[in-house]
């Protein structure tokens, strides 16, 4: 699904990723974990194609693709998804204009035919229904004065509604309480599939009670440098990072 | 001097203009024989500046003419072209009860008299360049006469047809004491003719009157508008005011509104999206001379290649004008390095108890959301054209004849898309 090789990036000449290499495989779930200012994020800005993230060497492979020469939005039409840590305010866009143009472009670059208003509007719902955010949050600006944990959710029905093959979820626990936590988790869990994956990036071990990883991976200094399953999380739990300046 | 630039068209109408606008005619036309074409030191036109402006040769071309491209509006329509007017009612030839269109030139010795003292008694523009040009070259004149106490429902559509190189159109609405009306008046639409375009509507409007008026401009970029929208209102009067533009070489429009009496209300919405080198001009002034009047005004442009926009809206408060609640609002977006705007919001007032507000911001397209909106697969230009349009339509929302709202909205939303584009001539 996804190969990433020695992987280094920049962010304003600054050398963020240093050699990073992860390989996940159809229906698997990775979880990225790490200190602040490991990298983490910009992994995932740098699978999306954020601008002023300079890619300096490695390569990515995605599907049988050259994830690094596409467009961003071609990565999307591709089947990538990114949960944001922080989503964009649009406002005046409504959210289901926004959805609405996202589906289209992303069936379109697929050769499926666009959804018919109607039958748009019933998944919308229903999705909506499912991250437990009211109707009328379709109707409102993209993320305009949505609520920390609204945002979150109003990620979740977006990657819920496209489908997509892998989903990078950025942090998408943070600012959430126990309860909108529950509700991102069991959205997750309702999507895990067999051809689907995930890379689940996060600071606490507390999402992945809820989302079972297959693979636990610890991010420090630009790379990854331990690999495990579920029990690393809860060692790291305990432990802390300090332990790791050493291996980084 | 500028009476020399307009002096085919001052010729014009002293020969085909009915004997009674004469007068007016002469005096205006000797007020431009000592006026210079306003130029880059000229207050009120220093970011637009008219200098280079030449008449076209007057030419008609029917073919050039697509009647098919005006819109369906759920309304009355009223194409107003050289030849004349032609009434196209919903489902009858016949104007709804209650209001009148005449031509100047039809109008008998006591209208005529009555058309005369109303005209250049409603607000002005700044410089006077606008109305005075507007009485020199006066060539059709239409007034639009609703009744005391009439309620029509279908609005009135006047479609400036676009057959010539030249037009000099005057309208005067006189909206009678507690009627009801809607009016879109419309230039520029189904053309490709280069023309010039002059227009001076004013609107008078008697105690509690409610009239809700648009004035669409949808030019191409070879064409030149200038004009003006100047209102009176009487006691408790509410004008619900819509300005869209796009398109243009130049399109200059001054809205001006005298609150003569107390209880007026003034709601004054417009938008505007320039792209290519295009030249979008605003200027706005709210007389409040009455007290317990109130105005709200929101303008908001999105602006994109090498375009330039102009906003100047004034609000002046009489001494005598107590209680006045008034608020001006104007937004901007550039979408490129080299779109510019200038926008000034000015006070000035004179009574000490009332509430005003005025702001004005420009910022630019928002990077974040633009990559927010490519990373759900949308490509950059429709990201663009989607937060573009998302800038503006809130605004649409207070159009309260639905078959307008929807036209229009849908218009901004192509013109959006074009001026993410940019212009394709370049």
């Amino acid at each position: 699904m996804l190969s990433i090789k020695e992987l280094r990036a920049s962010v304003e000449d600054k050398a963020i990723l240093q050699g990073l290499s992860l390989n996940v495989g159809p229906g698997e779930v990775h979880a990225i974990m790490g200190p602040n200012g490991a990298g983490k994020s910009t992994l995932g800005h740098v699978l999306s194609g954020r601008p002023g993230y300079e890619v300096l060497s490695g390569s990515v492979e995605f599907d049988g693709q050259d994830l690094l020469a596409m467009e961003t939005e071609e990565r999307a039409q591709a089947g990538l998804f990114l949960a944001f840590q922080y989503p964009v305010e649009i406002p005046g866009v409504s959210n289901m204009e926004f959805l609405k143009a996202s589906v289209d472009a992303v069936r379109e670059a697929n050769n499926l035919k666009a959804l018919d208003s109607v039958s748009f509007m019933k998944r919308a719902r229903e999705v909506s229904k499912a991250v437990n955010l009211s109707v009328d949050f379709l109707k409102r600006g993209v993320n305009e004065g949505f609520s920390g944990g609204e945002k979150k959710r109003n990620e979740l029905m977006q990657m819920m509604l496209l489908e997509p093959k892998l989903c990078i979820l950025d942090e998408t626990d943070s600012g959430l309480d126990i309860d909108a936590l529950q509700v991102v988790a069991a959205g997750v869990n309702a999507m895990r599939s067999a051809d689907r994956s995930f890379i689940v990036v996060t600071h606490y071990q507390r999402l992945l009670d809820y989302i079972e990883p297959d693979f636990v991976h610890v991010l420090a200094g630009g790379k990854i440098v331990r690999s495990g399953g579920k029990e690393l999380a809860l060692e790291l739990e305990s432990k802390g990072y300090a332990w790791l300046d050493g291996a980084a | 001097m500028i009476g020399s630039v307009f002096e085919p068209a001052i010729a014009a109408a002293r020969s085909d203009a009915p004997g009674w606008l004469r007068p007016k005619i002469d005096v205006a036309a000797m007020t431009l024989a000592a006026t210079a074409l306003p130029n880059r030191k000229s207050e009120h036109w220093k970011y637009a500046p008219l200098t280079g402006l030449a008449l076209p040769d007057l030419q008609t071309d029917n073919s050039s003419v697509d009647s098919e491209a005006s819109p369906d509006l759920g309304a009355c329509r009223i194409v107003a072209t050289f030849e004349g007017i032609k009434v196209s009612g919903l489902g009858s030839d016949q104007l709804p009860c209650g209001v009148e269109v005449r031509s100047f030139s039809e109008l008998d010795e006591a209208d005529a008299g009555r058309v005369l003292a109303l005209m250049g008694s409603a607000a002005k523009d700044r410089s006077g360049l606008i109305s005075t040009v507007s009485d020199a070259t006066l060539g059709l004149g239409l007034w639009i006469d609703i009744a005391d106490n009439a309620d029509i429902n279908a609005p009135l559509h006047l479609i400036w047809q676009d057959n010539s190189t030249w037009l000099s159109a005057r309208v005067l609405i006189t909206a009678g004491r507690n009627s009801r009306a809607n009016i879109i008046e419309h230039f520029g639409i189904g053309t490709s003719l280069p023309s010039q375009q002059h227009s001076v509507t004013e609107l008078f409007l008697a105690a509690g009157a409610k009239l809700d008026y648009c004035r669409i401009n949808t030019h191409i970029n070879t064409q030149t508008f200038l004009g003006g929208v100047f209102a009176r209102l009487s006691r408790d009067a509410t004008l619900n005011a819509f300005a869209y533009a796009a398109g243009a070489k130049v399109c200059r429009n001054e809205w001006g509104a005298v609150f003569a009496e107390e209880g007026a209300h003034v709601e004054l919405n417009g938008i505007y999206l320039p792209t290519g080198r295009e030249v979008v001009d605003f200027h706005t002034t709210l007389e409040h001379a009455a007290a317990h009047c109130t105005s709200e005004e929101t303008f908001r442009g999105v602006i994109g290649d090498k375009a330039n926009a102009v906003f100047n809206g004034r609000i002046h408060i009489h001494p005598d004008a107590q209680k006045t609640v008034a608020q001006l609002s104007n937004k901007n977006l550039l979408t490129s390095d080299q779109a510019q705007v200038n926008t000034k919001p000015e006070l000035e007032i004179y009574a000490n108890d009332v509430q005003c507000a005025h702001g004005a911001t420009v910022a630019q397209i928002n990077d974040e959301a633009v990559h927010y909106c490519r990373t759900r697969g949308i490509a950059e230009a429709v990201a663009a054209q989607l937060i573009g349009v998302g800038f503006v339509v809130s605004l649409f929302d207070r159009i309260a004849h639905e078959p307008l709202r929807e036209w229009l909205s849908d218009q901004a939303k192509q013109r959006c898309l074009a001026l993410v584009a940019g212009d394709p001539s370049e």
